[in-house]
C-alpha cells in the first residue's frame, strides 16, 4: 500500500477511536435539520424567504455549513496542533515521507466525515422532513468545493499561526463566532441590516452558507459569493503554506 | 572508510551559538558516542545530520550524500529526542505504517520479536512505558534497514534496568551491520557502549577518541588500595619499578603506580606471605578524563 493510502487508512482508524468528535460531526447536521424541521412553520411557505420553505433554504444550509466550519476551525488545527507539539511532524521529516502527507492523509479523513455528515442530511431530510433536494447539483457541489476549500485553508491558516493546540482553539473562537453571525446563524440575515448582509455574503462561511442555499432552491449560487469562496480559498492557502511550521 | 564527514560545523540560533566548530568523522560499522553536558550543542549537530537543520557554516556529508538530499532519508534511521506517535496508535499499525514510508523495510513481525515488543504489538501507545516507547522508538529507526542508525538520548528518564536492556539492544543493532550514532550525556553509557566518542563542550570537539584512549590521555595510573594480613616495608614495593608512591592511612596501604601495577605487586606480596584483604583497583575514568579536558567538573 502507498504511503499516502496507509496514512489515510491510519487518521481514519484513530479518528474513529476518539469517536466523540467525529460522531459530533457527523450527527449534528441532521440533529439540527431534525430539530428545526419538526417545528410545522418550517415546512410552510414563508414569505420572509420569497414563499420558499425554511425546510428547503435555510435549514439545511444552516445544518450542513456550521458544522463543516465547527471541523475545519476547531478539529483540523487541533489535530495539527497536537501532532506539531508531540513531534510526530518533526519525526516524519527523517522518513522518506514528508509531513505534507500527513496533512493531505488529515484533510480526507476530515472530508470523509463531513461527506458522512451530508449523506446522512440528504437520507434523513428526504426520507422524514420532506425536505427537497438541492435544485443546482453542479452548483451545489462547486459551493461545497469551494467552500470546504475556504474553510480547511482558514483551519490551516489557524493550525499554522497557533504555536500550540490550546492557542489554536482560542484563536479559532476568534474566527468562529464573528463567522457565525455573518452567515446569519444568530440574527437571520433577512432582518439585518443591509450593509451587514452584504458583509456576510463575502465571509468564507457567510459566502459558503448563501451559496448552499441558493443551490437548494431559486437560481443558483451567485457568482459573488462563488467568487468570495475562490479568493479566501486561494488567499488563505498562500497564507498557510508560507506560515506552515512543521515543529 | 567513513560514513560520516563532519567539518567546521558551524550552527546559531540568533545570537546563540549552539554549534561553535565540530569536525569528526564517523567510521562504517561502529558505534560512535557524542557526549557532552546539557546544552553543548549534541543535539544540534545530529539535527545537521539529519538533515533537521542546516549548518550556517561548515560541511556535512553522510554516505556522501548532503543531508537533505531525498535519498539518504532511505538510509538513515533516526530516533529523536522528544518525539511522540499519536496517543491511540497501536505499536504494530505504527510499525506498518512506517515501513510503508520506505523502499526494503524490514519485516514488523521479526523486528517486534528482536525488541521483546511482540506481547504488547496491539498496545496503544499511550499505554507503554517508557522503556516500551524507547523500544518501539529504536523499531521505528530500524523499519527501513537504515545503514546508519541515529539515536539521540536514547536512555534519558529510563530506570536503570530499563536503560541495561537498551543498552543491549544498541549493541544488536551494531551486530547487524547498521553503524550507530548514539548522542548521550551519560558518562557510563559512553564508557560501556562506543567504539569512540567525539566529546563536545560548549559547541566545540575537545578530544575524539576511544573510550580507554580517552582515559588514557588524563593518566595511565592505576591506584591499589589493601590492607595487609602483615605488616611489610614500603620498600618491597617502592623498588618495583611499576610503583611511584606508596601510601599508608590507619591500616589501609594505598600504592599508586602504572603499568602492569596489580601482578607485580600481587607477586611481591605473596612472596611474602602477605595477603592483600579488601583489595580494590581505581582507574582515572570518563569523568577524569572529561574534568581533564574541559577543566571543569562534567555537570548535568
Amino acid at each position: 500500500m502507498s504511503a499516502l493510502a496507509k496514512l489515510t487508512a491510519v487518521e481514519l482508524k484513530l479518528n474513529a477511536r476518539e469517536f466523540v468528535g467525529p460522531l459530533i460531526t457527523i450527527v449534528l447536521p441532521t440533529a439540527l435539520l431534525v430539530v428545526f424541521g419538526m417545528i410545522p412553520a418550517s415546512r410552510q411557505p414563508s414569505a420572509d424567504l420569497g414563499g420558499q420553505r425554511a425546510i428547503d433554504t435555510t435549514i439545511p444550509s444552516m445544518a450542513v455549513t456550521i458544522t463543516l466550519a465547527m471541523a475545519a476551525f476547531f478539529m483540523l488545527p487541533g489535530v495539527l496542533g497536537t501532532y506539531r507539539e508531540k513531534g510526530i511532524l518533526r519525526r516524519m521529516r527523517t522518513t522518506p515521507v514528508s509531513p505534507k502527507a500527513l496533512l493531505t492523509a488529515q484533510v480526507i479523513t476530515q472530508l470523509l466525515t463531513a461527506l458522512a455528515s451530508i449523506v446522512l442530511v440528504f437520507l434523513v431530510g428526504g426520507l422524514a422532513l420532506d425536505m427537497g433536494a438541492p435544485q443546482h447539483i453542479a452548483g451545489f457541489a462547486l459551493s461545497m468545493v469551494l467552500g470546504l476549500g475556504a474553510l480547511y485553508a482558514l483551519g490551516l491558516v489557524v493550525a499554522a499561526v497557533a504555536s500550540s493546540a490550546r492557542a489554536a482553539t482560542g484563536l479559532s473562537m476568534v474566527f468562529f463566532f464573528p463567522s457565525m453571525f455573518f452567515a446569519g446563524l444568530y440574527l437571520p440575515k433577512e432582518a439585518m441590516p443591509h450593509v451587514l448582509s452584504k458583509i456576510g455574503d463575502v465571509t468564507p462561511l457567510g459566502a459558503f452558507r448563501q451559496s448552499v442555499q441558493d443551490s437548494w432552491v431559486g437560481g443558483g449560487p451567485q457568482a459573488l459569493t462563488l467568487l468570495a469562496l475562490a479568493g479566501w480559498l486561494v488567499v488563505l492557502a498562500a497564507v498557510a503554506t508560507r506560515a506552515f511550521r512543521w515543529e | 572508510m567513513a560514513v560520516i564527514e563532519v567539518r567546521n560545523l558551524h550552527k546559531r540560533y540568533g545570537e546563540t551559538v549552539a554549534v561553535d566548530d565540530v569536525s569528526f568523522s564517523v567510521e562504517r560499522g561502529e558505534i560512535f558516542g557524542i557526549l557532552g553536558p546539557n546544552g553543548a550543542g549534541k543535539t544540534t549537530t545530529v539535527e545537521c545530520i539529519e538533515g533537521l537543520r542546516s549548518p550556517d557554516g561548515g560541511t556535512v556529508r553522510v554516505l556522501g550524500f548532503e543531508p537533505r538530499e531525498d535519498q539518504l532519508r532511505q538510509l538513515v534511521g533516526a530516533q529523536l529526542q522528544e518525539s511522540a506517535l499519536p496517543e491511540k496508535l497501536e505499536v504494530r499499525e505504527a510499525l506498518e505504517l512506517y515501513a510503508s514510508f520506505y523502499r526494503n523495510p524490514a519485516d514488523p513481525d521479526a523486528l517486534l520479536a528482536e525488541l521483546g515488543m511482540t506481547g504488547h504489538q496491539h498496545k496503544p501507545y499511550k499505554k507503554l512505558s517508557g522503556g516500551q516507547k524507547q523500544r518501539l522508538s529504536i523499531a521505528l529507526a530500524l523499519i527501513g534497514n537504515p545503514e546508519i542508525a541515529v539515536l539521540d538520548e536514547l536512555t534519558t528518564g529510563l530506570d536503570p534496568q530499563a536503560r541495561r536492556d537498551t543498552w543491549d539492544l544498541v549493541e544488536a543493532i551494531r551486530d547487524r551491520g547498521v553503524t550507530v550514532v548514539l548522542v548521550t550525556h551519560f558518562m557510563a553509557e559512553a564508557e560501556r557502549l562506543c567504539d569512540r566518542i567525539a566529546v563536545i563542550d560548549s559547541g566545540r570537539v575537545v578530544a575524539v577518541d576511544t573510550p580507554g584512549g580517552l582515559v588514557d590521555r588524563v593518566s595511565a595510573d592505576t591506584t591499589l588500595r589493601f590492607r595487609p594480613s602483615a605488616p611489610f616495608d614500603d620498600h618491597l614495593l617502592t623498588d618495583l619499578p611499576e610503583v611511584r608512591e606508596v601510601r599508608r592511612h590507619n591500616s589501609q596501604v594505598t600504592v599508586t603506580g602504572s603499568g602492569n601495577l596489580l601482578h607485580a605487586v600481587a607477586a611481591v606480596l605473596a612472596r611474602h606471605q602477605i595477603v592483600a584483604a579488601d583489595l580494590r583497583v581505581e582507574q582515572a575514568s570518563l569523568d577524569d578524563a572529561f574534568v581533564a579536558l574541559t577543566g571543569r567538573a562534567f555537570d548535568n
